[in-house]
């Protein structure tokens, strides 16, 4: 059971939670609260605080899956359409929280204090965050025919 | 009158250093795929030698660098900030530089891999351009793929290296604060 290729795939789906979870969190249990409980002032401090963490949560989480992904692809030998769309998948997730993070996230946390622009910048941060977090998902849908299925590269973890 | 330049999107060290790695890409690619060490060593045979021996190490290390640069630069288009933006491309190419060796060995180990509904352009060729030209461009062909292969999978590490980059230093920098507009 506690192979090297096993210890692998458990940090692939580990950084999976973590990365889908911090934003699902953030988005359908903190932010609907901040937005009830907190003035505007506060709630804009609160939430720069929250994007700065939760950039570097995702961003590394996202890391950690390229690598751990390329390995698993070592471990499996194989490469197949699903494995080219799910990579191709892979980089449009990235390239959608670099803008999340590195420009809404930078906008906001630069704004010199609440309005409406800073209010569109956060309901934009969180579209873009629900949109990664759909993409996210059918990855996830994707990998599972990885191993099991028409499109498996092998039948299953040997 | 003193013409309005746009600020440039890519740096131009960026641009210079892809272009390298485009042209290192495509000699060694093409080498490989024809067979040039031959000619090489006709001319000048130790330098032939050398050339067979490393151009598989230089063509996997220079297509790796490319898709390295090229996910960096992509990044960098969805990054507005400018300051934040060259200085995590600098940190990226660093990164990248040093991890180029390994990420090139696994692509090229990638690369080799069979895809499992794939068909063979071999059989196709042969029939269209006769047996000596088809066997060659299939050999080329085959090196094109190769190449863009190991590119296609170093892509997504240049992007998230960046991607690295741009979550450290926006930790680092101090966030603009609304303290005293609560505290009143
Ligand atoms: C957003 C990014 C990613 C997500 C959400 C994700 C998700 C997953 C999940 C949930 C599994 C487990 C599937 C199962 O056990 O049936 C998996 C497996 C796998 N992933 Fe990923 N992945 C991501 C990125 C990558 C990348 C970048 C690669 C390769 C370059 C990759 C390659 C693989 C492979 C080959 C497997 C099968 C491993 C095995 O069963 O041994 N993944 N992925």
């Amino acid at each position: 059971m506690l192979t090297l290729r096993f210890l692998v795939l458990f940090i692939h789906i580990v950084a999976v939670i973590v990365a889908l979870g911090g934003s699902l969190f953030s988005t359908f249990a903190l932010a609907p609260v901040l937005a009830a409980e907190l003035d505007a002032p506060a709630r804009l401090r609160v939430f720069r605080r929250i994007v700065r963490r939760l950039g570097v949560i995702v961003l590394t989480s996202l890391a950690v899956l390229a690598v751990t992904g390329i390995l698993n692809v070592l471990f499996l030998g194989g490469v197949s359409i699903l494995l080219a769309i799910k990579l191709i998948l892979v980089i449009v997730v990235i390239g959608l929280a670099l803008y999340q993070y590195g420009t809404i996230g930078v906008q906001i946390w630069r704004a010199p204090g609440p309005g409406p622009e800073v209010a569109e910048l956060q309901a934009r941060f969180r579209r873009v965050g629900l949109t990664v977090g759909s993409l996210v998902l059918l990855i996830v849908y994707l990998s599972i025919g990885l191993t099991r299925g028409s499109g498996a590269i092998v039948a299953s973890i040997r | 009158m003193p013409r309005n330049k746009k600020p440039r999107r890519t740096p131009r060290w960026m641009g210079r250093l892809t272009f390298v790695a485009l042209l290192l890409g495509a000699v060694f690619t093409l080498s490989y795929g024809t067979g040039a060490h031959i000619a090489v060593r006709y001319l000048n045979p130790p330098f032939g030698a050398w050339w067979n021996s490393n151009e598989f190490a230089i063509l996997e290390c220079a297509v790796a660098a490319l898709g390295m640069l090229i996910g960096i630069r992509i990044g960098a288009r969805l990054v507005n900030d400018a300051a934040l933006k060259s200085r995590s491309m600098v940190a990226a190419v660093i990164v990248s530089a040093l991890v180029l060796p390994i990420v090139g060995r696994i692509g090229a180990q990638i690369a080799r891999f069979k895809f499992t509904s794939g068909a063979s352009a071999n059989g196709m060729l042969i029939d269209r351009f006769g047996y000596d030209t088809g066997m060659f461009l299939d050999k080329l062909l085959a090196a094109g793929v190769y190449s863009i292969k190991i590119a296609m999978f170093a892509l997504p590490v240049g992007m998230i290296l960046f991607g690295l980059a741009i979550a450290i230093f926006m930790t680092s920098e101090p966030a603009r604060d609304t303290a005293a507009a609560t505290s009143k």
